[in-house]
């Protein structure tokens, strides 16, 4: 298989669909993550599509640095939070747990609008509340549990140290738990 | 180390690296020894199983595509020279996979094509005497009169000496009205006067008429040649 870089060398070069095949080998975690972020599948299938969008017209600031999937990442929650800014209702539910609140315990139970479909109802309630969680909170989540990626490669997405990943994983896992608990899990 | 601090530490379990010099022992010592965060500890455990368990959504099967075929869109944007950008739209209206070069290379010979048929009817596409005369006709209402731009100029400035004898044949015959003396049905076509008679008659005549217009340019090129 060629490199991820190889390919971005290509794609550099005007090899067009040189890049239509790192698409093919990254969208699915895109999607992943963007849904995860965003909470329902439109706007997931639209912010996957405007990352890889995004990616291509800047491709050339690429610099081989990390690997290119760490790349996609950083713009695809980019990405994200340009999505989550544009809509209102993610506006209030943004206003609504910042940080401090989530700190203090995020004790409010509010509804949710429709969410994505999961299988189970289970899955549905942890996604219901991953979806409640800050976002900073929510995409530290999404990429260690769900993405399953190392502090090392989070910390490099999100531009910070390692020290923050941990202490907003920290964070994050007690406010998760919190909700859970009503579940009775 | 105290529970605050270890409670810090829960989230690193799987990243044992992350902990620095003799952490790690510490951290195994407090948790043996205090409920409270083994308690914590579990409660993490657990909920990091879910998360785990948690399916990773399938991204909808048209969606590669879809993003595949934008990607291309805007590469043949980007790619593509200004003057072929309606080609390009057409192009990608019709979800053609065409390459930016052979979009441009397909632009520049329809434009080839197009100059070469412009210059081709404007400067080439000589009409004949009759076309222009039936031109100069249908703005008149004498539509069966055939008339050449000579005898406009006859009708304007006066009936010269040859015309006089064939009105005068004509107004004898009764072929035409007195309005028109001077000029029948085929009689006077090939008389000539000047051509500066033609311009003056036609400018006075079809000025307000863009087809005339286009006359009066002809007859200026005919003149010339």
């Amino acid at each position: 298989m060629i490199p991820d870089d190889v390919l971005v060398h290509k794609t550099v070069e005007g090899d067009v669909e040189a890049f239509n095949e790192l698409v093919s080998r990254h969208h699915a975690r895109i999607y992943g993550l963007t849904s995860k972020m965003l909470g329902n599948t439109e706007d997931a299938e639209d912010a996957t599509q405007e990352t890889f969008m995004q990616a291509y017209k800047s491709i050339k600031s690429f610099r081989f640095q990390a690997k290119f999937g760490t790349w996609l990442y950083q713009v695809a929650l980019n990405t994200c939070k340009q999505h989550l800014r544009k809509s209102k209702s993610r506006d209030k539910l943004i206003e609504a747990y910042t940080e401090e609140s989530a700190a203090r315990g995020m004790t409010e139970d509010r509804e949710i609008p429709e969410r994505q479909v999961v299988k189970t109802e289970q899955q549905a309630q942890v996604q219901a509340a991953i979806d409640r969680l800050p976002p900073k909170q929510r995409e530290i989540v999404t990429l260690y549990y769900i993405q399953q990626l190392k502090y090392k490669e989070i910390a490099e997405i999100l531009n910070c140290s390692i020290g923050t990943v941990a202490s907003r994983l920290n964070l994050a896992m007690q406010n998760l738990k919190n909700k859970l608990e009503r579940y009775q899990y | 180390m105290n529970c605050e601090q270890t409670r810090e530490k829960l989230v690193l379990h799987r990243q044992e690296s992350l902990f620095k010099d003799n952490e790690k022992q510490e951290f195994l010592k407090h948790l043996r020894s205090c409920e409270s965060c083994q308690a914590e500890y579990e409660a993490l455990l657990h909920t990091a199983a879910v998360l785990e368990n948690l399916e990773p959504p399938e991204p909808p099967p048209e969606l590669l595509g879809n993003i595949q075929d934008k990607i291309r869109e805007l590469h043949r944007k980007q790619n593509t020279a200004i003057f072929a950008a309606p080609f390009s739209w057409l192009i990608g209206k019709f979800k053609f996979n065409l390459s930016p070069k052979l979009v441009n290379s397909v632009a520049m010979v329809c434009y080839l094509l197009v100059s070469v048929f412009l210059v081709k009817v404007i400067f080439f596409d000589n009409p004949s005497k009759d076309d222009f005369a039936m031109t100069a006709m249908d703005n008149t209402r004498l539509p069966r009169l055939r008339i050449s731009p000579s005898h406009w100029g006859s009708m304007k400035h006066g009936i010269n000496q040859t015309d006089n004898a064939k009105a005068t044949l004509s107004v004898e015959r009764g072929d035409l009205s007195n309005q028109f003396a001077g000029i029948s049905e085929s009689y006077l076509w090939h008389t000539r006067t000047t051509n500066e008679d033609v311009d003056t008659v036609i400018d006075g005549q079809f000025t307000s008429s863009s087809s005339n217009k286009l006359a009066v340019f002809w007859s200026n090129i005919k003149a010339n040649l």
